[in-house]
């Protein structure tokens, strides 16, 4: 086809029409229609005992990558790059968030050994309340987000 | 094992240790694994990204994750991220140097039009992509709109400076496809820059309306650059040309660099990014060859090896694999992958075919802008620090700036193979010559007197033959400012002068210059060997800097895959004429008859006297050869009894030339024991020509023979 100054003009009225249309209407549907999952990244310090992850409350470390999760539970005084290790996707804890706020997470802590572990929580506005099953006891939690 | 570094308390001093060795391995494993990507035909840069991923938890903190932890740990990781960002801001900057408004002019509608689907094809495809994975790969404090501008831009990138090389590279930047993929690219890279400002200010405000002042005051300072700000750069450039014939001194240099921070700081200051300031200070600066290649030299080298590296590295510290932990995720990698070739690939190649291009070149073009490169890696990683982009999503999205990257080379060969670009009409090669020898000249010491022989060898044709004087420009192996179409260009026309200077110093008709881009010399001149048709090549000898053998590095090579007959010429001022006498040792090898051929073509040429030196009898078909010259040449044949290199040097006394078969015996081949090459090229006093026989080549006196009763051994290959 030769590009006249025409058909040139014709062209990039209907790319620019076709562009800022379907655009429209994408951004129109996605924002109406879609609800991305909230953000819950982050470390939650723990309000329960647990003797195999010390005195201090334990920490629940989130890493989230959208509806993705992964976890790693914790003592407080772990180090570093242990606290850190959910954040780059290496947690021993995964599971997902839907639409609600709730989060179903399985995987294994350790307690001294390797243990399978399950959490079932609810998040909202910082704060975390859940259950946890191990070694067939099923303990309340609840916690609090730190600041960064 | 613990490093010292770590067992102390971070300090200062622990942090700049730390950082003084994370920085010589990422350089060391940068280069290395870009030679290594090289190797395989695919650009440094892959390497050098695949290096940076090599150092982050996806590999080495999956191997060795406490010594990763202690090479890596997160408390170097701002100072690398600093280093990291100082690399991009100048490498932006040497990306708007690069940038050359007259890409855009006078390229046609065509170009234009074909820029512009190819921008817009798959940012649509993004912005469709992101309908499906917003739900599943984003979250609440990400407002869908950014979301999809965002995806919309990252699909839409194409990264100019590896298209330029690979075109480059492949003798393509002349070419109409050529043209047209560096001005895609270069329409590309503006608009994908400018879109990338207006996404960040839609981000960082939160939806279109709160952008709009800070879009405004982005086009207002792109206004004052592209008017006040070109204006005082090209009265520094005047200024510059004035008192320094262009070349820029240190106080210039640090003049221009702290134009571009300021100009970084601005664009921040706004909204957008420092990267958008550094690359449209390098985009206004005045296009004067001098000065800008001064300058580009002077900021490549640092950021290209030192800077840049770091930037990789720090991309790979952040890129988690890990998180592609289950099957729906990897579906949604090879989905992003699927969109972004489709939109790019797809756009581009439907525009090229509807604007004219035939389907070959049109998908040949729509897998060039298909390239993301490292210019995708910017993006992703403006993504992530403003939290618009999950990790995981980061994480494909870097695989597919890879794969995308990665296919580029092998697919292009396949869609459009080299042999189809249309280098075979570009080269001047004669309709039918009867003899053909290609001359590769590079050492202007010796290429005169290479010329003279091979013009003397193809002498017996007359007119009929033909000399292909040729100067293979190589690119360096790493990304560098002389790659760019334009300074190639500019090296293509200097190789031309200085063929033009020796064809005029040589004064003969039947001489047809090449000058060439090369990769790769010795596979360039096997394949114009086979595209000229060229009976013998001609080579010049010098001795190789760092191996022992006289015929080692690219001589070598080019003896063992030419597919034609070599020549090695080791010249001792040799000048041909009636009188002069030529000397051929006769061991009975097929290299030894091809000397003796090459040998009868000089005195048939000259009148020269031959001597052949005779270690066996001669085989049948050697007989017959001498039995037909024997009347039109004086030649002698002697019985040679002598040790070999005591004898040759003894002969070469009385010689004009030597013309000698590669052979252990002669001491022209590499051999476990008797004489070495270096040292016959040592003691020999004249020149020598020592030649190497292709199995399938044609012998070298059949077109001197077609009016002659031909022995049917002489006219089919040995």
């Amino acid at each position: 086809m030769k590009f006249t100054p025409t058909t040139t003009v014709l062209y990039y009225v209907g790319m620019t029409g076709l562009l800022i249309g379907s655009f429209t209407a994408i951004v129109n549907y996605g924002t109406a229609h879609l609800k991305a999952p909230q953000s819950i990244s982050g470390k939650y310090r723990l309000a329960m005992n647990l003797s195999c992850l010390g005195q201090a409350p334990p920490l629940l470390v989130i890493g989230q990558s959208g509806s993705y999760l992964n976890a790693d539970l914790l003592a407080s005084d772990s180090p570093k790059d242990r606290l850190s290790r959910a954040f780059k996707g290496n947690g021993t804890i995964h599971g997902k968030i839907d639409g609600t706020d709730s989060v179903n997470l399985t995987g294994s802590m350790r307690c001294p050994g390797a243990q399978p572990v399950t959490v079932a929580a609810t998040f909202q506005q910082g704060k975390v309340r859940g259950t946890l099953a191990f070694k067939d006891q099923v303990i309340p939690f609840s916690g609090q987000i730190e600041p960064t | 094992m613990f490093l010292p570094i770590a067992a102390t308390t971070p300090g200062e001093v622990n942090i700049l240790l730390l950082l003084l060795i994370q920085i010589s391995i990422i350089i060391a494993l940068s280069r290395g694994m870009g030679l290594l990507f090289k190797k395989i035909n695919q650009p440094l840069v892959i390497g050098e990204i695949v290096a940076g991923i090599m150092l982050g938890p996806s590999f080495f903190g999956l191997l060795a994750p406490d010594l990763s932890a202690q090479l890596f740990p997160p408390v170097t990781a701002p100072y690398l991220n600093i280093l990291a960002q100082m690399g991009l801001i100048f490498f932006m900057f040497l990306v708007g140097l690069e940038f050359n408004s007259e890409h855009l002019r006078g390229k046609g509608q065509a170009a234009m039009v074909v820029s512009h689907a190819s921008i817009v094809a798959p940012f649509l495809l993004g912005a469709l992509l992101a309908l499906y994975l917003y739900q599943s790969l984003s979250n609440d404090t990400v407002p869908f709109i950014s979301f999809a501008l965002f995806m919309g831009a990252a699909m839409s990138v194409t990264a100019f400076p590896v298209l330029a090389r690979i075109l480059t590279e492949r003798n393509l930047h002349k070419t109409y496809l050529g043209t047209i993929a560096i001005t895609c690219a270069a329409v590309d890279d503006v608009t994908a820059w400018c879109m990338l400002a207006f996404v960040i200010s839609v981000v960082r405000s939160g939806d279109m309306l709160a952008a709009l002042p800070t879009t405004l005051l982005a086009v207002v300072y792109i206004a004052f650059m592209l008017t006040v700000g070109r204006m005082l750069l090209n009265r520094l450039a005047d200024y510059v040309e004035a008192q320094q014939n262009g070349k820029l001194t240190q106080l210039m240099v640090a003049i221009i660099f702290v134009g571009m921070l300021v100009s970084a700081m601005i664009t921040e200051l706004i909204g957008i990014h420092t990267v958008f300031g550094a690359f449209l200070f390098g985009a206004v600066m005045p296009q004067r060859s001098v000065f800008v290649r001064d300058l580009a030299e002077k900021t490549e080298d640092f950021t290209i090896v030192f800077l840049l590296p770091i930037f990789f590295a720090y991309t790979g510290l952040r890129t988690q694999f890990g998180l592609l932990n289950d099957g729906a995720l990897w579906l949604d990698c090879a989905l992003v992958v699927f969109a972004a070739t489709l939109g790019k690939f797809g756009g581009s190649t439907l525009a090229a075919k509807l604007s004219g291009l035939s389907w070959r070149e049109a998908s040949a073009l729509g897998v060039l802008m298909n390239t993301r490169g490292l210019m995708e890696l910017i993006i992703l990683n403006i993504g992530l620090d403003l939290g618009v982009i999950s990790p995981a999503l980061f994480a494909m999205m870097v695989i597919m700036a890879l794969v995308t990257t990665f296919a580029t080379t092998p697919v292009l060969n396949w869609v459009y193979p080299q042999r189809l670009f249309g280098e075979e009409d570009a080269l001047p090669v004669a309709t039918d010559p009867t003899y053909a020898i290609l001359v590769p000249v590079a050492n202007p010491d010796s290429e005169q007197g290479l010329v003279h022989l091979a013009v003397a060898l193809a002498r017996p044709e007359g007119l009929a033959a033909r000399v292909y004087p040729v100067n293979l420009v190589r690119l360096g192996d790493e990304y560098t400012y002389t790659d760019l179409p334009e300074r190639v260009t500019a090296m293509l026309s200097q190789s031309q002068e200085r063929l033009a200077v020796l064809v005029a110093e040589v004064q003969s008709p039947i001489l047809q210059p090449i000058s060439q881009m090369s990769e790769d010399i010795t596979t360039d001149l096997c394949r114009l060997a086979k595209q000229t048709g060229a009976d013998l090549v001609l080579l010049g000898w010098h001795r190789p800097g760092f191996v022992a053998d006289p015929l080692g590095g690219k001589v070598r090579r080019v003896l063992e895959t030419a597919p034609t007959d070599v020549a090695v010429f080791v010249d001792r001022g040799l000048n041909l004429g009636t009188g002069s006498r030529l000397v051929v040792p006769y061991g009975g090898t097929v290299h030894d008859l091809l000397a003796l051929e090459l040998a009868l073509r000089l005195a048939l040429g000259h009148g020269a006297n031959l001597t052949v030196l005779q270690t066996t009898p001669f085989s049948r078909e050697t007989r017959d050869l001498i039995a037909v010259f024997q009347e039109r040449v004086n030649l002698e044949c002697i019985a040679f009894n002598q040790d070999p290199v005591e004898g040759l040097v003894e002969a070469s006394r009385r010689a004009s030339l030597l013309v000698m078969g590669t052979s252990p015996q002669w001491g022209t081949e590499r051999h476990l024991f008797g004489p070495t090459p270096d040292e016959l090229i040592t003691r020999c006093q004249t020149s020598l020509l020592i030649v190497r026989h292709h199995r399938n080549a044609t012998p070298h006196l059949e077109s001197l023979l077609t009016s002659t009763v031909m022995p049917p051994a002489l006219v089919s290959p040995r």
